[in-house]
This record gives C-alpha cells, sequence and structure tokens, in this order.
C-alpha cells in the first residue's frame, strides 16, 4: 500500500541532507494538503467490508479487547450456571457431564481466551501511544494473531454447544485426559494450540515494539514502566508458550495415533506433562499479574500527582518476577510424591517470589505517601485490587509450604488462591478503564482517530 | 447500634465458634502431627492477617489520611521493608550524621563534623545501651 503511494510522488531532489535554507522555505500549500492528503490515506481505515482487512493496531487491539470480553462473558454465565447447580446439595440442575464441561471451559476460557488475550489487547491499543509511535512494528503480526485467536477461541468456546467440550479440567491431566471419550479432549489441544500460536505472535510484536519503536532519545532507562512490563511479560509468553505447544503436539499423538507419550504401561510418564504444563501455567500467573500491576504502576504517579519512587527498583523486581516464575512449577505438583530436596527447593523460590512482588507494592505505596493524592476513580479500583491481591498472595505464600499444602490440596482453599489472584489483576486493569490521562503518553490523536487521546483507546479495552 | 443488638450479635458470633469444633474443624486437631500442622497455620494466618493490615492501613494512610508529607529519600527506604531501620551499627551512624536525611521532621541537628571514628564509636555506646 505505502509502495504505490510513493511511486506517485516526485522523486527528491537537491542537497542531502537540507540546508537550514532549504529548510526554512515554506512547503507550497497545495503541496502540503496534497502530501498530508497522502498521509491520512495511507492510515485511513478501510472503508466497508474492507475494515475486516485493517491491520492498524487501533483496530486490531479493540477486535482483540471486545472478542476477549466477549470470551469472558460466556466463561462467566459457565461460572453462574455451576453456581447454580452447587447452591443446595442434591441439585439435578446440570448433569455430571456437562457439570464437567462447564468446569473445564470456565477455566480453560478464562485463562487461555480472556487473560492473555486481554493484555495483548490492551498493550496492542496502548503501546504505540506511550511510545508516540504511529503503530506497532508488524501490524500485521498483530492481525494475523487476533484472526488465529478469533479461530481457535470459536472453536473451543463453540464446542459447548454442541455437547462436546473437553471435560478433563482445564489442566487437562493425563490419564484422565488421554483415556477420556469423545472429541472434547482434541478440542482442547487443537484449538488452544491456535491461542499458543497468537499468543506467541503478539509476544514478539509486543517486544520488537518496545526496543524499535521508541521515539528518539527515549532510551530503555526513560521509557514509561508499563513498556518495561510489556518487554518482561512478552519475553515469559516466548518462553512459556512453547513447552505447552510441544505438550499438546504430543498429548494430541497419544490421542490420535496412540504414542505413549504419558502411558506408564508403554514407558510413558504422566508426571512428564503436569510439568510441561506447569512450565507454562506458573509463568502464566505472572503473565497474568504483571500487565495489571504495570498499569497500576502508571495511574499511582498520576493520581499521586509524582514521578514514581524508585523507578529502577520496580523494573528490577519486575524483571526478578519474570525470572524466578520459571523457577516455580513444581509448587503446583507437590503431592505428586516428587523427592524431597526438590520440593524444599520449588517451596523456597516460590516464598522468594514474595520480595519482587512486595518491592513493587510498596513503590506504589511510597509513592502515593511522598505525593499529594488526588483520589481520582481509577485509584478505588487500585485500592480494591490491592486488598484482593494481598489476600490472595498472602494465602499463596501459606501453600508455598509443601506441607502445609498437603493438607489444602485440592480444597477450597486454593480456589480463592487462585481466583483472588486473578480478580486482583483484572480489578487493577479495569483501573485503566476510567483513567482520563497518564504521564508520558502523547497529547495527539491516535492514527485513525479513536477519540481525542489514549483515553478514548483504552477505553472500549477495559470496559 | 442498641445494647440488646449487640448482645445477640455477640452470641451469635459465640453460638458460630461453638460450631469450629467437630471432625471437619480446622481448630481442632486429630492427633499429634495434626497439630504441628494446625500450629503452623495459625502462624501464617496470624502474619498474614497483619501483613494485609499493615499494607493496606499504609496505602489507606498515604492516599486518604496524611499526603505528601514525606521526602522522596525516605520514601525509597519505604520500598524496603516498610522504611523500618535496622537497629544496627550501619543504620545509626548515618542516623548520628544526619538524621533529617532520614526523617525530615527530626529536630536532631546533623552530626555530619564528626570523624568516622567517632560516629563509630557512639553507635557502639548507643547499642550497647540496655
Amino acid at each position: 500500500m505505502t509502495r504505490s503511494h510513493a511511486s506517485d510522488a516526485p522523486l527528491p531532489e537537491g542537497a542531502f541532507p537540507p540546508t537550514e535554507a532549504m529548510l526554512s522555505e515554506p512547503v507550497p500549500s497545495a503541496q502540503a494538503e496534497a502530501q498530508a492528503d497522502r498521509l491520512r490515506a495511507v492510515w485511513a481505515t478501510p472503508k466497508g467490508w474492507r475494515y475486516w482487512s485493517a491491520v492498524n493496531n487501533s483496530e486490531v487491539g479493540v477486535w482483540y479487547a471486545l472478542t476477549a470480553l466477549a470470551f469472558m462473558l460466556c466463561a462467566g454465565v459457565l461460572a453462574l450456571l455451576m453456581r447454580v447447580q452447587l447452591a443446595v446439595p442434591g441439585n439435578d440442575f446440570l448433569s455430571a457431564d456437562r457439570f464437567n464441561q462447564f468446569f473445564t471451559m470456565h477455566g480453560s476460557a478464562m485463562m487461555f481466551l480472556f487473560a492473555v488475550p486481554m493484555f495483548e489487547a490492551i498493550s496492542i491499543i496502548l503501546l504505540p501511544a506511550l511510545l508516540g509511535a504511529r503503530d506497532l512494528p508488524f501490524p500485521r503480526l498483530s492481525a494475523y494473531g487476533y484472526w488465529c485467536f478469533l479461530i481457535g477461541g470459536v472453536f473451543v468456546m463453540g464446542s459447548i454447544l454442541f455437547d462436546t467440550a473437553p471435560k478433563s479440567g482445564w489442566f487437562m491431566y493425563p490419564p484422565l485426559a488421554t483415556q477420556d471419550e469423545g472429541l472434547g479432549s482434541d478440542i482442547w489441544l487443537l484449538g488452544l494450540s491456535f491461542i499458543e500460536v497468537a499468543s506467541i505472535a503478539a509476544a514478539v510484536e509486543l517486544i520488537v515494539g518496545v526496543l524499535k519503536c521508541r521515539p528518539p532519545g527515549m532510551r530503555v532507562n526513560l521509557m514509561p514502566l508499563y513498556a518495561w512490563y510489556v518487554l518482561v511479560v512478552g519475553g515469559m509468553i516466548l518462553f512459556a508458550f512453547p513447552p505447552l505447544i510441544a505438550g499438546d503436539l504430543l498429548f494430541e499423538m497419544e490421542r490420535g495415533f496412540d504414542w505413549p507419550f504419558f502411558d506408564p504401561d508403554r514407558g510413558g510418564d504422566p508426571l512428564l506433562w503436569q510439568h510441561l504444563f506447569w512450565i507454562f501455567g506458573h509463568p502464566e500467573v505472572y503473565i497474568i499479574f504483571l500487565p495489571s500491576i504495570a498499569l497500576a504502576a502508571m495511574i499511582v504517579p498520576t493520581a499521586a500527582r509524582q514521578p514514581i519512587v524508585g523507578y529502577s527498583w520496580i523494573v528490577l523486581s519486575a524483571v526478578g518476577t519474570g525470572f524466578l516464575s520459571f523457577g516455580l512449577w513444581v509448587h503446583h505438583m507437590f503431592t505428586t510424591g516428587l523427592p524431597a530436596l526438590s520440593l524444599g527447593f520449588f517451596s523456597a523460590a516460590s516464598e522468594a517470589v514474595v520480595i519482587p512482588t512486595g518491592i513493587q507494592l510498596f513503590a506504589f505505596v511510597a509513592t502515593l505517601m511522598v505525593g499529594r493524592v488526588k483520589m481520582i476513580l481509577p485509584m478505588l479500583w487500585i485500592a480494591g485490587g490491592l486488598a484482593v491481591f494481598t489476600a490472595g498472595g498472602l494465602t499463596g505464600v501459606m501453600v508455598a509450604i509443601a506441607p502445609f499444602d498437603w493438607q489444602v490440596h485440592d480444597t477450597y482453599f486454593i480456589v480463592p488462591t487462585c481466583i483472588t489472584r486473578s480478580l486482583a489483576a483484572w480489578s487493577f486493569r479495569s483501573s485503566r478503564g476510567s483513567i482520563t490521562s497518564i504521564p508520558s503518553s502523547p497529547r495527539r490523536p491516535c492514527p485513525s482517530g479513536w477519540g481525542a487521546g489514549p483515553s478514548g483507546c483504552c477505553s472500549p479495552a477495559s470496559t | 447500634m442498641r445494647r440488646g443488638q449487640r448482645a445477640a450479635v455477640g452470641l451469635l458470633i459465640l453460638s458460630g465458634a461453638g460450631g469450629c469444633h467437630g471432625p471437619q474443624s480446622v481448630f481442632s486437631a486429630g492427633g499429634a502431627d495434626a497439630i504441628e500442622l494446625n500450629r503452623l497455620f495459625a502462624v501464617m494466618l496470624v502474619g498474614a492477617v497483619i501483613l494485609w493490615i499493615s499494607l493496606n492501613g499504609l496505602f489507606f494512610h498515604g492516599t486518604r489520611r496524611r499526603t505528601g508529607h514525606m521526602s522522596r529519600k525516605l520514601a525509597e527506604a519505604v520500598i524496603i521493608g516498610g522504611g523500618i531501620l535496622p537497629m544496627e551499627r550501619a543504620a545509626l551512624v548515618s542516623w548520628i550524621a544526619n538524621a533529617g536525611a532520614i526523617k525530615p521532621e527530626a529536630q536532631m541537628p546533623a552530626f555530619a563534623h564528626l570523624s568516622k571514628t567517632e560516629l563509630d564509636r557512639l553507635a557502639g555506646w548507643l547499642e550497647a545501651l540496655e
């Protein structure tokens, strides 16, 4: 598209670089107008049916956010139906099979179709604005990721309408899932592979965006904290998702072609799946949480009307959290009978992650104590998010102790630990929805004119 | 709330606590090994509640009660350990040398003119006090 316009333009002539005299010479108004028109035409949103061929971040980001929101609402309805079933003893509202389908789909949809895509959506919308760029470096890659995500998501979520949804739990443990009758588990494995590819595409896009699309003079040690978090989370996605894709392929080969990767009778090992799943699954917790706290890191200094206290501390602890999160996955497997040495190591690493997390939270509190806080609406979300997150996080610290974990494993103690942390991440993210401006974001509107400034860009994202 | 209502709520809570005894209760441990775990849980629970109240209380204090009362330098200390200075030689030395840098409202004058050994001996004397 750009190339055809470039060929219409007159060939450059004269001295290069231009002299002061050349630069001060006024451009004829007709030529300036024509230039502006060409620029607008390049960045214009396609009209009519061609709208869906748009690749600009302001369109793709909004589609991404709205699709993720729609999947979240579906998953929310499933949760409501499950709670109806559990409201009274001996209820026959849902059959056991359907309950398993809803349970599996709620977890899978919230993790794969909402939490990670929503991070990608918000980052795709916000990042160019924060970096003063017109778009991300590979617009077609974002569009590719979105369509991949939509296809995979509809495939997995749609299976519930045909009563063939996956029903072996959102973590698909063998042998339950390998011996599961019907197509459910295959739909999970194949459909989610699409979404994993989409996540990796978005991660590549965002990492390169942070590293290459900064304006002149914005060095990495000066860029907005949000960009730092995006960089860390992008790196985490890049390392966390490939093991899961590999695991999915092995699993599908076992189910489809009877290759015994996870079958202990024929030399396989069911624990292999748990390792592959949780080396993805634990970083996933921080892949969800860090982007949310990143938004808090932008809102807190705005509300406090002071630059953030301890910028480098926050950056270091974000990187530290990202790094540590890859050394904790076994705390999801404390009850599988692993050697005591591994339990001790992973228990200690799980406790250690409190340190960088605590530093980030204390840095926010310190910023608030330095500044003259204006209680803007997003601060209420931050307050709620902090209260919920510290509760969820502290129970997480409790279950990181292996002997205690043995007692509460598979009980309702674990459910709130997981849910409150997700909820906290969500409320930090919602705080973004109601904010008016953040420091260092450009005042000029986004390329396609999605409202006058970043607030207009992101309000659809985090409704 | 009227006195009668208060008494009723109190009784309700007490009767609820009575239900905490039994085979599924976390309060009554079923054996020697369980007592250990029970104690672990109690310690962690109390610690978690204290931490939760302190962090959220600090947030509430900073946003609603007293805003803008802290220097950036002190705020940076808050990042590690909530701003509590450890009771050790180095912290005492820097406190004596310039108290204002750590706590801006402090009335104590700076003793930066003292030599390093003098500061060290002063800190040592302070440490020796009961």
